[in-house]
């Protein structure tokens, strides 16, 4: 436990809480302006997340300015002991929750029909190792699978793979115990798992 | 650890959540057991995958889109200061302390001193004045003997 304390308060001073603390007095004192200086920070956090979730970058590119505009009238509300890029997530977390559900009416193929139509690249995806020059197409493939996981499941993953998150932090953006982050995650990643049996089975048995 | 206990916490080993101990137990069994290697490098094939994907990228004049949408502070209208002291209030005090002086000044008077005001002042009410041509019988009256007079 002193060991997840000590790495989740290194890697938050490494993101200058505190900083982040003088900008947002500055924000709340009146100076408009200063807002894009956060912005501008986690910008590229919170659009890999929305996109992540969303797996659209046009919803992604919306959910993500919306984000930011939340953030901005909640936050007189932003308490300084927690991290503020924990709370941003938060409410990242929880406007894309709202947007998948507005969206869910959308049909999209079966688990099934990817495989068979992607199934060759998916495959080389998670086997082969780092390929830059399919980056764009990868990053595609992976929204694209995380959209197969129910969004409790797919947060979880997001915030903790795409994200690094820590387990503290987890706890904080989604509001529960340490206990019930670990149990979240293990659900999440045994589902992701089975998903993609398939796949490294056939890795096995070549 | 067990075979069973020790699956189920293949995935905090991935993370690096666990003690020095049981990391190094987790180590010496999988080690040994192929299900639980395999298990292991399976999940380091996705999280690896996952962790390589470049979603995170600033997109150019995504500031900007933002800041646009956040509203400008409205302008400050001047707000006229309450006075402490209402205008009316000192030209009402003026009159005021006017009218009370005026009031004392034809009020006060001077006390008129006369000389019988002076010997009632002192006199006690038991003692009686009696207007007769001759001298009273008392020895002594306003401090003034009778072999005085």
């Amino acid at each position: 436990m002193k060991a997840i304390s000590y790495r989740a308060e290194v890697k938050r001073q490494e993101e200058g809480t505190i900083e982040d603390i003088e900008v947002i007095l500055d924000i709340l004192a009146g100076n408009r302006n200063a807002y894009s200086e956060i912005v501008r920070k986690y910008e590229a956090r919170v659009r890999g997340y929305c996109l992540a979730m969303l797996s659209n970058p046009t919803l992604a590119q919306d959910a993500a300015q919306d984000i930011f505009i939340k953030a901005y009238q909640a936050l007189d509300k932003f308490r300084a002991g927690s991290s503020f890029s924990t709370w941003l997530y938060r409410i990242a977390a929880n406007h894309c929750v709202d947007v998948l559900r507005k969206a869910s009416r959308r049909k999209t193929e079966s688990w099934e029909a990817l495989l068979e139509r992607e199934g060759e690249k998916v495959e080389a995806l998670f086997i082969s190792s780092q390929n830059t020059e399919r980056a764009a197409e990868n990053n595609e493939l992976i929204t694209k699978i995380l959209s197969y996981l129910p969004e409790r499941h797919r947060t979880i993953i997001v915030l903790r793979e795409v994200q690094r998150l820590s387990y503290e932090e987890l706890a904080e953006v989604l509001k529960c115990s340490i206990d019930a982050v670990k149990a979240r995650l293990r659900r999440a990643r045994r589902e992701l798992e089975s998903k993609l049996r398939h796949f490294f089975n056939r890795r096995a048995s070549k | 650890m067990t075979h069973k206990r020790i699956k189920d916490r293949l995935l905090n080993f991935h993370d690096r959540e666990l003690t020095g101990e049981e990391r190094r137990e987790i180590t010496e069994h999988i080690k040994t057991c192929g299900e639980c290697r395999l298990a292991l490098e399976r999940w380091e094939l996705i999280s690896g995958a996952l962790r390589r994907s470049t979603l995170e990228k600033s997109s150019k004049g995504f500031v900007e889109s933002v800041m646009e949408r956040i509203p400008l502070p409205q302008q400050a209208i001047p707000v006229p200061r309450r006075k402490l002291v209402p205008n009316w209030l000192i030209p009402a005090l003026g009159y005021g302390f006017a009218i009370l002086f005026v009031f004392a000044a034809v009020s006060y008077r001077y006390p008129t001193v006369t000389t019988e005001n002076i010997l009632l002042a002192d006199v006690p009410q038991a003692s009686q004045w009696i207007f007769s041509p001759e001298l009273p019988e008392t020895t002594k009256l306003l401090g003034i003997t009778k072999e005085d007079v």
